[in-house]
């Protein structure tokens, strides 16, 4: 009967477990390709259909070779888990593997999210105004036509979920002679509180290159750029507080006006740095001194235990200590040495112990065990 | 070849579940030393369960350490930091569960005080290893479970300390480990 009830609260107890639900803290903003998460978001058996409504939209017809692109995508509609999080991707296939635009000869300036990757995790508070992430781009430096597709990945009614977009098709065209053009460029992304900085960039046929950047979605400043070995420079003003700054570069010449799209400078707040070997040193200070607490406590106890038996403390000496002693000679005890009552030969003496210690024990050890006088 | 992330999420399954079922062997040795409901040969079986349990689990601890250092830089977290520190304190605490029941023997049991002094260490070993299985939560989840307990410490702050005086803690705790082995008298087997 016992047996039975103990299996069926086993089984029971399985039932109980809840349906996984991914990775619902995210996993971080990063490069990843589109099999990135489908072992829980993809599973058939972990997951449930996204509703989300993904739309694509670029801020020209056309890009030009190693030319500015700004790509957004904006996802409605989507179930929201408690946290609200959800991630979005933007992909140039869906194979699983090697399918980043930049795997495909972009270049990622910024995700809007303050990086430079093309998967980006965002806080959504309302499904219906959704969320959109702008990706500026700079175009392969081969022309042709390229795909983009657009995943998102979510929570939602305790399950995850996910959703992949048709390919959307970008054409990146021949450059006109003459226009102004940004050269490959690691674009600034991020940056320490409270320090301006210094922007190279490698632009060429323009006659005027301008920064505009701004705060949130407030006014646009501009600050013009100097050229100087054959790089433009401008200095980004400080930022004092954690504010989301963003900033875009104009190119311009007699003919053509081109813009990047914004790029979106995060703030490191100050890194924390640890010396790797002081914590390891640290590591084994608590591991030894736990240890060495545990070993003393023990052996304290095992002593006190046998002491509790009634034992002699001549006798908790180890067998090798007790080994130093000098044996003394054979010397016969006066008669007047045993206190009064006890015997020799008294069978409560232990086996083993010697006369001496009789003498000096044994009365101790008869009032200890036998309670009382001799 | 897999990634040092899963092996260590696989070696940290495996020493969480011995580890759970070493105190919970251990506190039903503890109940019937106190009530005697079980039988003393229910207590043996279970005794010797946690003491395998316990063996296993500390053979386990170095994997999941090694292969947590693979996973992740401890220099730039923190949080990485106290799971290094936890993962010395763990693993010292877990080598004294292993040797408090080697050296006591199975007749501990017998003596509450030596039964309760060793389910203390057995749980204080257990709570170090849940904190740090809820720090590596809250790395990969976001979240843990332990937040549901209200003072569950999240460990954002590490301690700053140098490498000197790292050193020369180190040298202190090893001194104390090397007095209480070679000088404090040996401890024996509780015999019934």
């Amino acid at each position: 009967m016992r047996r039975a009830l103990l299996l069926t609260s086993l089984m029971l107890l399985v039932l109980c477990v809840p349906p996984l639900s991914a990775n619902p803290g995210g996993t971080g903003d990063a490069n990843r390709d589109a099999a990135c998460g489908g072992s829980c978001h993809g599973d058939p058996g972990l997951s449930e259909p996204s509703s989300a409504i993904l739309a694509f939209s670029t801020d020209r017809e056309t890009a030009y070779v190693g030319g500015p692109i700004s790509v957004s995508v904006t996802v409605t509609e989507m179930e929201l888990s408690s946290r609200g999080l959800v991630g979005v991707f933007l992909l140039s296939d869906t194979h699983g593997v090697a399918d980043t635009p930049q795997d495909a000869g972009w270049t990622i300036l910024s995700n809007g999210e303050g990086g430079a990757t093309n998967y980006a995790e965002t806080h959504v508070l309302d499904a219906e105004s959704g969320v959109t992430i702008t990706w500026s781009l700079l175009a392969p430096s081969d022309e042709g036509t390229y795909d983009f597709y657009t995943a998102v990945h979510h929570g939602g009614d305790g399950s995850a979920r996910m959703k992949i977009s048709d390919a959307n098709t970008v054409t990146v065209g021949p450059v006109p002679e003459n226009l102004p053009q940004m050269l490959p460029w690691d674009a600034m992304t991020s940056r320490s509180l409270g320090e301006s900085s210094e922007l190279s960039m490698p632009v060429v046929n323009a006659t005027t290159v301008t920064l505009e950047y701004r705060i949130g979605d407030g006014p646009i400043a501009s600050i013009n750029a100097t050229l100087s070995n054959d790089a433009w420079t401008v200095t980004l003003p400080a930022a004092l507080s954690d504010i989301s700054l963003s900033y875009r570069v104009i190119m311009s010449n007699d003919e053509f006006t081109e813009t990047t799209g914004w790029i979106v400078v995060s703030n490191e707040i100050e890194g924390y740095s640890a010396d790797i070997f002081a914590v390891r040193l640290q590591s084994l200070a608590l591991m030894f001194g736990s240890l060495a607490l545990c070993i003393s406590i023990q052996r304290r106890m095992s002593r006190s235990s046998k002491k509790s038996l009634g034992e002699p403390e001549a006798a908790l000496i180890s067998a090798d200590q007790t080994s130093m002693i000098t044996p003394m000679p054979a010397m016969a005890l006066p008669p007047d040495a045993v206190a009064p009552g006890l015997a020799f030969d008294d069978p409560r003496r232990p086996a083993g112990w010697t006369d001496e210690q009789w003498v000096h024990y044994g009365p101790d050890h008869i009032k200890q065990n036998y309670g009382g006088g001799f | 070849m897999i990634a040092a992330a899963t092996m260590h999420a696989f070696s940290t399954e495996m020493l969480v579940g011995s580890m759970t079922f070493s105190v919970v062997a251990t506190i039903l040795c503890l109940g019937e030393s106190m009530f005697e409901k079980l039988g003393e040969r229910a207590q043996r079986g279970l005794d010797h369960a946690a003491y395998f349990a316990a063996i296993f689990s500390l053979c386990c601890i170095p994997v999941v350490a090694l292969t947590g250092n693979a996973a992740g830089d401890a220099s730039s977290s923190p949080v990485l930091v106290n799971k290094m520190l936890l993962s010395g304190l763990c693993l010292g605490l877990w080598i004294g569960v292993v040797h408090g029941r080697r050296t006591w023997g199975p007749e501990m049991w017998s003596n509450r005080k030596m039964s309760l002094v060793h389910t203390v260490i057995v749980c204080s070993g257990y709570t170090t290893a849940a904190m740090l299985g809820s720090i590596g939560s809250v790395i990969t989840r976001g979240e843990t479970v332990g937040d549901l307990f209200g003072i569950w410490p999240h460990f954002d702050n590490a301690p700053a300390i140098s490498f000197g005086v790292s050193m020369v803690l180190s040298l202190l705790s090893l001194t104390a480990l090397m007095v209480v082995i070679f000088v404090q008298p040996k401890g024996e087997k509780v015999e019934s």
